[in-house]
């Protein structure tokens, strides 16, 4: 199993599954983060943000691998609830937010999963399919 | 040495680069970001909102509290909008007259521009055989609270519809070559014609000589300049902005910057009892038209997202937003869109960073709060089993910092586009608009990107 990324340290990666696993614990139809193995995806985002920013979240990652899983899944209903705090504080805690969710988010709902899981993707279980429709134009 | 440098690819950039070459001037268009085409647009949400926005998807007010999405890729914010194309009315026109001491800010005098933009691409209604049910939501909705609504005019060829084409997937970019974007319309045609364009580019500063202006960037990681007699910006209210207060005094252009606004959006979902498959179809094919909701400054869109972007929207986490993934497939979605006060601002950081300020005024917030309380109502008239608004607020429309008119005091470019104290550079994107519209921009900018070019190619005023 993959256990760091070109961007990731393994300190970090596991940083990632820790916190993707207190945004999405899974359950009896939906994987948590960390089982689907999607963090091994995590470079196709980490790869186009600005520089400053993506060291920031690194830092934030190496920092959640050393806190324990109670303290994080806190952490995590904190900054849910943080969203209308007035001052510098504030603009932190919305930002951190926005910055670990969106990441998790995106990679958990991608449907991509880890070369080791063999259980459903999260687009099966939610029904998710678009298309657009090409035939017509092939020659 | 190119006549002219046009920095930025989208509406306004594109449309430049096809009258400006179409005219015979050697061209060079320059865009941040990559080039893809329809075989190559990334298929997947994971990809193009990192590949084909700024910043890795999302950029932020500097309290955070509103994000906003700019395309970042040849052809701009065309190739992943929904492709609107309304005109503005006498409201907005009367004001930024008023504003701007601008005289050509009518419906009339602006009607040849909007005539010839509309020329160079197709605009379409949805057939109301292809509505989906978030739209019928919408619809019963506005109707049961006597709002009136009407089709949208999307400028697209041919999507597919009778197939059952999503058009989801096109918010990275149209795999049929449908969407009417500046990539497949002016650029194209531009191209053909000789325009020479440089991808991953991004401008820092224009240097105005006075007998031509240098302009400085990194391209692919490398210090580039290129030279031009004339530049003409065309990279939006945060690209134009950022690079002219790299390039210019705020002592001779005190209004760089100022008067940013960006149409503040506020989504609100709501779960059904039976499934909506709002992803599925063409997903945005009305809109509320109503006089009433224009001079309350708001109106109501009938949006949705794709599953990563929802997920990020939706409130809360654990085991209860996972179970409201689940009903992915039975949500609705409407939003509030206001016309906000134009008091934003744009500034860089000491380290050179793009810093926005855009703090919602007591009236913009009046009219999220009424627009969300009506929002709510439509939804319950519909018969949503749970109503969920979304704490996170958009701007999809990004406008103003540079804008137009008459006095030097009260303005950074003047009717003829120039800046006021530079005439070789010109501006010609929506960072021009004097205040919001409150309706969507895409044909304006068009419009407006004829009219500068008509402008730059007469002389002066057309």
């Amino acid at each position: 199993m993959k256990t760091s990324t070109r961007y990731l340290t393994r300190n970090q990666f596991r940083g990632l599954n820790k916190i993707g696993d207190a945004f999405i614990p899974g359950d009896q139809d939906l994987p948590s983060f960390s089982a689907c193995g999607c963090a091994r995806h995590a470079d196709r985002v980490l790869a186009y943000l600005p520089d400053t920013d993506r060291q920031d979240l690194k830092m934030l990652l190496a920092l959640f691998r050393l806190l324990p899983r109670p303290f994080l899944a806190l952490l995590v209903r904190f900054l849910e609830r943080a969203i209308n705090t007035p001052g510098r504080i504030g603009v932190l805690l919305r930002l951190a937010r926005l910055g670990l969710k969106g990441l998790i988010m995106s990679l958990y709902y991608s449907g991509e999963t880890g070369e080791d899981y063999t259980g459903p993707s999260s687009l099966a279980v939610l029904g998710y399919e678009v298309r657009v429709y090409l035939d017509d134009l092939r020659p | 040495m190119y006549d002219f440098a046009i920095i930025g690819s989208g509406a306004a950039g594109g449309r430049l680069a096809y009258d400006l070459t179409s005219a015979g001037a050697a061209c060079v268009l320059i865009e941040a970001g990559l080039a893809f085409e329809a075989a190559t647009f990334p298929s997947h949400e994971l990809d193009y909102s990192t590949q084909m926005f700024w910043r890795g998807g999302l950029e932020f007010s500097a309290d955070a509290r509103l994000g906003f999405l700019r395309g970042k890729c040849l052809g701009g914010s065309t190739v992943i909008n929904q492709a609107l194309f309304d005109r503005f009315d006498d409201l907005v026109f009367d004001e930024w007259r008023q504003r701007s001491g601008v005289s050509f800010f009518t419906s009339a005098a602006m009607g040849p521009d909007y005539d010839a933009a509309e020329k160079t691409v197709e605009v379409k209604t949805i057939p109301e055989k292809y509505y989906r049910r978030n739209a019928k939501i919408f619809i019963r909705g506005l109707e049961a609270r006597g709002f009136r609504w009407s089709p949208l005019r999307r400028a697209e060829s041919d999507c597919g519809h009778e197939h059952g084409s999503d058009c989801l997937v096109c918010l990275g970019g149209c795999p049929r070559d449908s969407k009417q974007s500046a990539l497949v319309t002016t650029i194209r045609q531009a191209k053909a014609g000789g325009l020479r364009i440089e991808t991953e580019f991004e401008v820092h500063s224009v240097v105005d000589r006075r007998d031509r202006v240098i302009v400085q960037g990194l391209q692919r990681g490398k210090k580039v300049e290129l030279m031009a007699a004339k530049a003409v910006l065309a990279a939006g209210a945060l690209g134009s902005t950022g690079v002219l207060l790299r390039s210019v005094s705020l002592k001779t252009s005190p209004r760089l910057g100022k008067g940013f606004c960006c149409h503040p959006q506020f989504m609100t979902y709501a779960v059904f009892s039976e499934p909506v498959e709002a992803h599925k179809g063409p997903f945005q094919a009305v809109k509320s038209d109503d006089p009433a909701l224009r001079r309350a400054g708001y109106k109501f869109e009938n949006v949705f997202a794709p599953l990563g972007a929802t997920a990020l929207l939706l409130p809360g986490f654990g085991k209860k937003h996972q179970d409201l993934m689940k009903k992915y497939r039975y949500l609705a979605c409407m939003e509030v869109c206001i016309r906000e006060d134009p008091l934003g601002e744009i500034r860089l950081s000491k380290q050179g960073r793009l810093v926005i300020h855009k703090t919602l005024t007591a009236s913009d917030r009046r009219k999220i709060k009424e627009g969300l309380r009506l929002v709510e109502e439509m939804f319950h008239v519909a018969g949503a089993e749970r109503i969920l608004p979304c704490p996170q607020g958009f701007g999809l429309h990004l406008m103003g910092g540079c804008a137009i008119g008459v006095h030097p005091a009260a303005s950074v470019v003047n009717p003829d586009f120039q800046l006021h104290d530079h005439p070789n550079i010109y501006v010609a994107d929506s960072s021009l608009f004097p205040s919001a519209p409150g309706i969507n921009p895409c044909l304006s900018v068009l419009a407006l990107s004829h009219r500068a070019g008509r402008s730059i190619l007469s002389g002066g005023t057309p």
